[in-house]
């Protein structure tokens, strides 16, 4: 009886049955629509190179081969250091800026403080307006001399105006003023009430952003093609997207001779391609269930209501 | 408290009266508030930095867009040339084209993103097994893993003269088949479809992170006073989102003569025959550019792309002030 | 909101100033290398010849290469040889495809120092030189490159000039090469198909008949998003810039006309023949969405495709497709031009960042003279990497191969230098610099090699052109559009575009270039 009517009130406020199995349906098949391609790319990148190019896709291949995987393995040394090069900015890169952002972000949330205004608007402008590729080239390497150096990779993503203003909006509207004031008349500093009540109620938006950021971090090759000259460096993407790029250009018509290059007799073309999607997906496929848990419905002290 | 609070706002902003008569600074109001949220200041003082360096130090670069850049004389010395570098933009018989194809598709994201992504993030949200909704969610989401490159070998796949459609579809269904490559007129429908299905988990997440910010203690007393969950919906959790709806949005206009490069250079496989339906401006630019790789006119053309997006966030903002005040971005 | 305003210009103006600075400095560092002519006096070798009075210093040498492992030890041996000869050591920088380009132009702009780079004229040559990035080479080459002088074909020293000054060494390879057909051997020999006997690219169409009656899993004609357009005609006209820009002129003995090359004979020929191949199905149906023809290829599923022949082509393919191929030239009985762009087409520049630009000179002119040095950086180190098995033939090394060599995959004939310095591989046969030698004698230079096209003056005009020929072009050379038909939407896009303001500014040039050379 007891347990009954505690249950009720969860209950009550649940969607009909009905209504329940109709999205659920919705769902699933959307869900197929989603699995289903990566499924196929991975039938491609197992499928033998010259059996696609005559039998096209399949989610059932003719003919199977491992000449992909096996290229992309054949340095097998060399595969592993990019997965370590990118695991480390990602994780050193993602850290950063969650707290610079937070830090940056929650100032703007209060609306005491006068220059919130004119400080949002400095962040969000850079998102409007961007000096170009070339002088930002020349600040990295010749100022800051970051060439073939990995702060080059994690730099640049920190401070992001999107994730700013999500964050920005996320702590006007869920960590109201009341128990900042109440803490405030407690006595505790601003950095304590930081770190002791704003951040624990902000899991939901520490968790978007630094699941955005990792992710970013993650599927970077450009940074990498622009500053990292030394292989020893490369990041997973890059070093992916290279391979390649030289396979592209050394059988497009750009080229007016092309060398006496017996290696790309070994090379498979699009199978290598879904290879490359598969094996650079990898890991970061858990990140998304792994920041899942922190949308939870956030932790929120009841006082508030007092 | 919340009284002291106001005097102590008032105060400074009586003081800043008086100062207007003094020299340039508003020194002492701007000292009194770093004094006052000092703790704040601190908390920017990173992030501030970082924010300078990466993005205002290269702004200076800007000027090149103006500029016949050469190298002897560099960025400083080389002579200007006014407006000259902007002129390629419009000098396509296609240049409308081009920009309605932008703006377009960009409304259309916007609009379609934003209310797929509500949709799915309130279902989700309500379904009543947790687990499938969370299984549900990375599944969603698994699409904006892969590259343009790799959805335009799916979507070739799919589509080509010997795809899946084609061979496959045509026969089951009785239908005719269909040169997809050669025939403009579908593709603004496959451009804004496959760009939803790769990026709406994207927009999901943000709606669920505002959803899971919102006091539980809201819906029980909605409950108790008898409201079902369209009401609830309705009048709590939407106007929650409110505000993340009003800032994705105003970035997004921010962003409106840009486009994703990589959604349309490569799904349609860069066909000639489709431009009519897909060039927008940032392909439009590549293209022109490839070869030649001008820094004064790449500059230019960024500066337009930005020009453009600063009046239209301008004017979204003011928009948006008119209606709710507290919404405002800036 | 007034407050804010003037915060707002405050900050935009201290950002504004401090950039000035910070651009101060760095335009302090790039004008510290002379000013075009002037050459440092760091170098007193011009007099001197023996090594000793020579400076140690380093040469900084960008390259189009792959990322190879055992790039330091190859660099290693080359400086062992390098310091004796010019008390000098190289630093090899390698840029691969995926990112040359880019990587050029930020190097360049940021102004870093550079002895010798890479830079054809089919990756804006010609830009760096009107924007001053290149040094111009006349007296370095006179003083330094006495070696590369005697090695080269005199075509090769006109063909980088521009307005009066030389600016770049070119590769000596082959001077020019002929638009051509590759075919499978073994159709070629079952149905009795004689190569010799192809005149003109229709003649092969009652092959391709053939193929498609008989042959039903085997494409007759694979055209790689209308690849073949380009290899037909090159015979016959050459663009002044690049190829998505439809302005040039016809090779010729006369005078050089600059037109609109989209209506020239050969031209419309070459595209109805692509359209009526297309609508005989002769061609891939999937020829729009086609960007990579080597699977299809490797998988033998090709009868015949068009390439840019020279001595040896079809022995180069069949090593990286793996069966038997045989060549035919497109055209027969015409006379063969050596053009400008065939000579610059991998050439060396010594950019204005060098601090000794004769000390890069002399390095180049090692790569004309030196076999040892030229087939380290070609090949790598012998035993190590490769080995002989004859006089000028060598293979792998015992134990190496494709995948785990520590320098393979590279491109000789960008590596600079003269190619007939290079051994040949295995797969080659061993007398291709014999037969390349007297294939360049059969090419005639055009009047005009020497001049290049400036396009500064309508380089908007030039942007626009390109769009227009990336998005309306294409169709016609892929054969899914009839020319009569499709072809005057074109002309009034390329109207629009400037084409005529082209042409103009570009036929000026090319008069002014005849007469002053009178």
């Amino acid at each position: 009886m007891k347990t009954k009517n505690i249950k009720r009130p969860v209950e009550i406020n649940s969607i009909k049955p009905t209504t329940n199995l109709v999205l659920n349906v919705i769902f699933s098949v959307y869900c197929i629509a989603c699995i289903a391609p990566l499924i196929l790319i991975f039938m491609v990148s197992i499928t033998d190179q010259a059996s696609l190019a005559t039998n096209g896709y399949s989610f059932f291949p003719s003919k199977i081969s491992l000449d992909a995987y096996r290229y992309l393995f054949s340095d097998l040394g060399k595969l592993l250091r990019t997965y370590g090069i990118t695991i480390f900015t990602c994780v050193v890169g993602t850290f950063f800026c969650v707290l610079f952002t937070m830090l940056y972000a929650y100032p703007l949330s209060r609306k005491t403080f006068k220059y919130r205004n004119f400080f949002a608007f400095f962040i969000f402008f850079t998102m409007l307006f961007q000096g170009g590729l070339v002088p930002w080239y020349i600040l990295y390497t010749k100022y800051l001399n970051l060439q073939n150096n990995l702060l080059a990779l994690i730099m640049p993503p920190i401070m992001n105006a999107f994730y700013v203003l999500v964050a920005k909006t996320f702590f006007s509207i869920n960590v109201p003023d009341s128990v900042l004031e109440a803490a405030r008349i407690d006595g505790a500093s601003e950095f304590k009430i930081f770190r002791k009540i704003v951040i624990p109620m902000s899991t939901p938006v520490i968790a978007t952003v630094a699941l955005f950021s990792s992710l970013a971090y993650w599927n970077d090759w450009y940074l990498c093609l622009l500053y990292i000259n030394d292989p020893k460096y490369y990041n997973l993407q890059y070093s992916m997207y290279q391979a390649l790029r030289s396979l592209q250009f050394l059988t497009s018509s750009l080229v007016p001779s092309s060398s006496a290059a017996s290696s790309l007799a070994n090379v498979p073309g699009e199978t290598l391609r879904m290879a490359m999607a598969i094996v650079g997906i990898g890991p970061i496929i858990f990140a998304y269930p792994f920041f899942q848990r922190y949308f939870i419905k956030g932790l929120t002290i009841g006082a508030v209501k007092g | 408290m919340t009284t002291n609070a106001n005097t102590t706002t008032e105060t400074t902003t009586d003081t800043s009266i008086t100062l207007e008569k003094k020299p340039l600074w508003k020194k002492s109001a701007f000292l009194k508030e770093l004094v006052t949220n000092k703790a704040l200041f601190l908390m920017l003082l990173a992030p501030f930095t970082l924010i300078f360096v990466n993005y205002y130090i290269p702004m200076f670069g800007v000027i090149i867009a103006f500029k016949n850049f050469n190298y002897s004389d560099g960025f400083l010395r080389s002579p200007w040339a006014g407006l000259q570098n902007f002129r390629f933009l419009f000098m396509s018989d296609a240049a409308w084209q081009i920009t309605r194809n932008t703006i377009l598709y960009n409304l259309f994201f916007i609009v379609l993103g934003l209310v797929f992504a509500l949709l799915f993030a309130l279902s989700l949200n309500e379904l009543r097994n947790k687990f499938m909704a969370k299984f549900y969610q990375s599944v969603i989401f698994l699409p904006y893993f892969l590259s343009w490159v790799v959805v335009a070998y799916l979507v070739l796949a799919f589509l080509d003269p010997n795809g899946f459609y084609n061979k496959t579809v045509v026969n089951l269904l009785n239908l005719e088949s269909v040169d997809w490559y050669a025939s403009p007129k579908y593709w603004p429908y496959i451009l804004v479809l496959v760009n939803l299905w790769k990026n709406i988990g994207y927009g999901i997440v943000i709606y669920l992170a505002g959803i899971a910010g919102i006091d539980q203690e809201y819906y029980e007393a909605a409950t108790l006073d008898g409201a079902n969950k369209f009401q609830q919906i309705k009048h709590i959790t939407i106007p929650f989102l409110v505000p993340f709806m009003v800032v994705t949005t105003i970035i997004n206009l921010g962003n409106i003569f840009r486009s994703d490069f990589g959604l349309f250079y490569q799904i349609p496989m860069q066909q000639g025959l489709l431009a009519p339906a897909t060039e927008v401006l940032d392909t439009y630019i590549y293209k022109a550019l490839i070869t030649t790789g001008d820094l004064g006119m790449s500059s230019a053309a960024g500066l337009y792309q930005s020009i453009v997006g600063f009046f239209t966030v301008l004017l979204a903002n003011w928009v948006v002030g008119k209606i709710s005040n507290e919404n405002r971005m800036f | 909101m007034f407050k804010m305003k003037k915060l707002a210009c405050f900050i935009v103006s201290t950002t504004l100033v401090s950039c000035l600075l910070l651009s101060g400095c760095s335009k302090n560092t790039t004008t510290e290398p002379n000013d075009s002519n002037s050459i440092p006096n760091s170098n007193s070798s011009g007099e001197d010849s023996g090594n000793s009075t020579l400076e140690p210093y380093e040469i900084d040498a960008y390259f189009l290469a792959p990322q190879c492992k055992d790039l330091d030890l190859v660099e290693a041996e080359i400086n062992k040889l390098l310091k004796e000869k010019i008390n000098a050591t190289v630093n090899l920088n390698y840029y691969w495809w995926d990112n040359y380009q880019q990587r050029q132009q930020l190097d360049v702009t940021s102004g870093k120092k550079i002895d010798i780079m890479f830079s054809p004229s089919w990756w804006g040559f010609n830009d760096y030189v009107a924007k001053e990035a290149w040094l111009p080479l006349d007296e370095l080459l006179e003083e330094n490159g006495k070696d590369i002088i005697e090695n080269i074909a005199p075509a090769y020293l006109k063909a980088p000039i521009i307005n009066g000054k030389l600016y770049a060494i070119p590769t000596g390879k082959d001077m020019y090469g002929t638009g051509g057909f590759i075919f499978n051997k073994e159709l070629v020999d079952k149905y009795d198909f004689d190569i010799n006997s192809i005149t003109q690219p229709e003649d092969i169409e009652p092959w391709l008949k053939t193929i498609k009656d008989n042959e039903p899993g085997i494409i007759p004609f694979l055209s790689t998003n209308g690849d073949q357009q380009a290899y037909l005609v090159q015979d016959w006209q050459v663009n002044v810039g690049t190829i998505d820009v439809p302005v040039g002129y016809e090779k010729t003995d006369g005078d050089v006309e600059i037109i609109n090359l989209l209506e020239t004979d050969i031209s419309k020929r070459i595209y109805n023949l692509t359209r009526s191949w297309y609508k005989k199905g002769y061609i891939n149906k999937d020829v729009a969405t086609l960007q990579d023809g080597t699977p299809i290829k490797k998988a033998k599923k090709v009868f015949a495709w068009t390439e840019q022949l020279k001595p040896g082509k079809a022995d180069e393919l069949k090593a990286q497709y793996g069966y038997d191929l045989v060549q035919a030239n497109a055209w027969k009985d015409i006379q063969y031009y050596t053009t400008t762009l065939d000579l610059t087409n991998s050439q060396l520049v010594i950019p204005r960042t060098s601090k000794d630009p004769a000390r890069a000179m002399m390095f180049i002119n090692e790569l004309f003279a030196n076999k040892e040095i030229k087939n380290l950086l070609s090949w790598g180190i012998e035993g190590k990497h490769y080995k002989k098995i004859s006089d000028n033939q060598i293979d792998f090394a015992d134990g190496v191969n494709a995948d785990n060599s520590g320098y393979y995959g590279l491109a000789q004939w960008a590596m600079g230098g003269s190619q007939f310095l290079d051994y040949l591989w295995v797969s080659e046969s061993p007398d291709k610099w014999q037969k390349m030698k007297e294939f360049n004698e059969i090419a005639k230079p055009m009047k005009i090699v020497g001049w290049t096209y400036d396009s500064s003056n309508v380089k908007s005009e030039m942007a626009a052109l390109a769009t227009v020929g990336q998005n309306q072009v294409e169709p016609l050379s892929q054969g899914l559009v009839d020319y009569d038909e499709y072809y005057p939407n074109v002309k009034s896009s390329l109207e629009k575009a400037g084409i005529q303001k082209v042409i103009d500014d570009c036929q000026n040039s090319v008069d002014e270039f005849i007469s002053s050379t009178k």
